[in-house]
């Protein structure tokens, strides 16, 4: 999503026509909007910067300090040490002829699970949603349409509706607690919202790059790869 | 859109055809297999199951009984929650939608005018969208805390006395929708109404402006249409969104002040995990999900209305599908 924001073109100027006292008026008013909605935007996050280094007298002072009278890095610190980031505790090995341990941090803690989740996750949501994709957009076969309109219709169907269902499912399949419903069902074509948008892109390839590959006698997967 | 994939369509593959037509067809169910796989394991298994249960007493721990509609009459009869649940999820979504909307296309608009600085404005409105929704429920309850927040201070400078906000129950719904305002507002929806303003061909503008149409009447008669799929896309979108409401409550709020923000997905999801009821949330999600349907089919109906596709060969938006 970020990077669709940041893809946008740049945009050209409204009404060429204005004259510039007109332009000039319409820049206060554009630059007045747009400042008050960053402040309303932004605000929350400096709030968060600014109290991450204060000390915690000061987090809940009134009138509420907007700039720490003393920058507290040791905060992030103590967030750091405090919480299992990286690590989810300590292994301790007994050194081998002598009665000291080795004390391990041990692999594992919350970025860790996040870094496990978003990477197959994400390799699998883009992995099967192209191929999704690709056959809606490229191939003919009874029910195309209907099975597309079934992508769409996911969109709608809230999450709530099958919650208890998907609960028993990986219940039964002994996944709870495990970070398998976060992954495995992004393999199989993950968010109906990215096969939509994939078969657009694919659909706006001419068609002719496909044949001449195929002429040259590549099949569909290498066509697509 | 759909322009294209008609062209290919006029070609079908029926029975008897081809062997090269009907192995490209087996191709292509192949390609499409990890979705209909996914479908019917992680959707369609899910949904046929949930209805199954909607019509027993199920508390996990012993097997479902069959109980007939007797889960549907206790929703519409005895919960009193269900009815006011659901009054509460009305009347959020009936400020959060408008308010939504129109912040986001007001803020596309701003940022298609073309001034100095629109790309740094436009992160800074995205921004919020990406942030996790627990910071961000976390960092609001922070700031809006009656006592010694900042919204409070802040007002207290121009002379306004604070309201309690989600202590209250009648600012607690209102502080949500801030809430969902900052999250939302500048996220995907002000990016597809972004995508739709710039869709708008400038020859109508122009041409406007030489009839002697002034801004408003351009943005009314130009813009609104132009853009009509797009907010017609945005306006589905943002409805199933609002009527869901269930992070917000579940982290913030809990549902307080006195059920104020006790919505219907949070009732839904008490009654499933808090107390046992499965086959009961389980009807509970059935209604719901015809309800989301009856008003997105609604919406569908009654864009004929207001919703303006320019000709054959429109892509302004291009969203719909």
């Amino acid at each position: 999503m970020a990077d669709q924001a940041a893809s946008l073109p740049r945009v050209a100027p409204v009404s060429g026509t204005s004259s510039s006292a007109a332009r000039f008026r319409d820049g206060i008013v554009f630059y007045t909007v747009a400042g008050l909605l960053t402040f309303f935007f932004f605000f929350p996050f400096f709030w968060t910067v600014s109290s991450s280094l204060k000390a915690a007298t000061e987090i809940t002072t009134y009138p509420p300090v907007f700039v720490p009278s003393e920058l507290l890095f040791h905060n992030y610190y103590r967030a750091w040490t405090k919480v299992p980031f990286f690590t989810s505790g300590f292994a301790s090995f007994a050194i081998p002829g002598t009665e000291l341990f080795l004390n391990v941090p041990t692999f594992g803690g919350f970025y860790v699970n996040s870094l496990i989740v978003t990477v197959l996750a994400v390799l699998g949501q883009v992995l099967s949603a192209t191929l999704v994709a690709y056959g809606f957009a490229r191939f003919q076969f009874p029910f195309r349409n209907t099975l597309f309109m079934l992508v769409i219709a996911t969109l709608i169907i809230p999450w709530e509706v099958t919650i208890i269902p998907s609960f028993l499912l990986y219940k039964w399949l002994g996944w709870l607690d495990t970070l398998k419903p976060l992954i495995v069902p992004s393999w199989f074509g993950g968010s109906p919202l990215y096969i939509f948008l994939l078969r657009q892109f694919f659909m706006g390839i001419p068609r002719d790059l496909d044949e001449a590959a195929e002429m040259d006698g590549a099949n569909s997967f290498r066509i697509l790869w | 859109m759909s322009t294209s994939s008609a062209t290919f369509a006029a070609q079908p593959a029926r029975r008897g055809a081809s062997p090269l037509t009907r192995r490209k067809a087996i191709e292509g169910y192949l390609y499409i297999s990890p979705f209909l796989l996914g479908f019917l394991i992680f959707t369609a298994y899910p949904l046929v199951t949930s209805l199954y249960l909607s019509f027993t007493s199920y508390n996990i721990i012993s097997d479902p009984t069959w109980i007939g509609l007797e889960n549907y009459q206790r929703a519409f009869t005895q919960d009193g929650q269900f009815w006011a649940s659901l009054g509460r999820t009305a009347r959020y979504a009936l400020m959060v939608v408008p308010l939504g909307i129109i912040c986001s296309l007001l803020a596309a608009i701003l940022l298609n005018q073309g001034f100095r600085g629109t790309t740094i404005f436009r992160t800074v409105f995205f921004l919020p969208s990406i942030t996790p929704i627990i910071a961000s429920v976390l960092i609001w309850l922070w700031l809006l805390q009656p006592s010694i927040g900042v919204v409070n201070y802040l007002l207290s400078l121009v002379g306004v006395p604070g309201p309690p906000w989600v202590q209250s129950t009648t600012w607690a719904v209102p502080s949500l929708v801030i809430l969902s305002l900052w999250n939302t507002a500048g996220g995907s929806r002000m990016i597809v109404f972004l995508a739709g303003l710039q869709g708008v061909p400038q020859e109508l503008y122009e041409a406007a402006h030489i009839d002697g149409a002034n801004r408003w009447q351009r943005f009314w008669n130009v813009t609104v249409p132009m853009i009509s799929p797009t907010i017609f896309f945005n306006l589905v979108i943002s409805v199933i969104g609002a009527l869901s409401v269930f992070s917000v409550a579940y982290i913030g709020t809990q549902g307080g002040p006195n059920y104020a923000t006790y919505f219907y997905v949070y009732h839904l999801y008490i009654s499933a995990f808090q107390f046992n009821l499965m086959g009961y949330a389980s009807a509970m999600a059935w209604i719901f999900l015809i309800i989301v349907l009856a008003l997105t089919w609604m919406q569908f109906w009654g864009q004929k209305r207001w919703v303006f596709y320019a000709g054959d060969e429109h892509d302004s938006g291009g969203k719909d599908g």
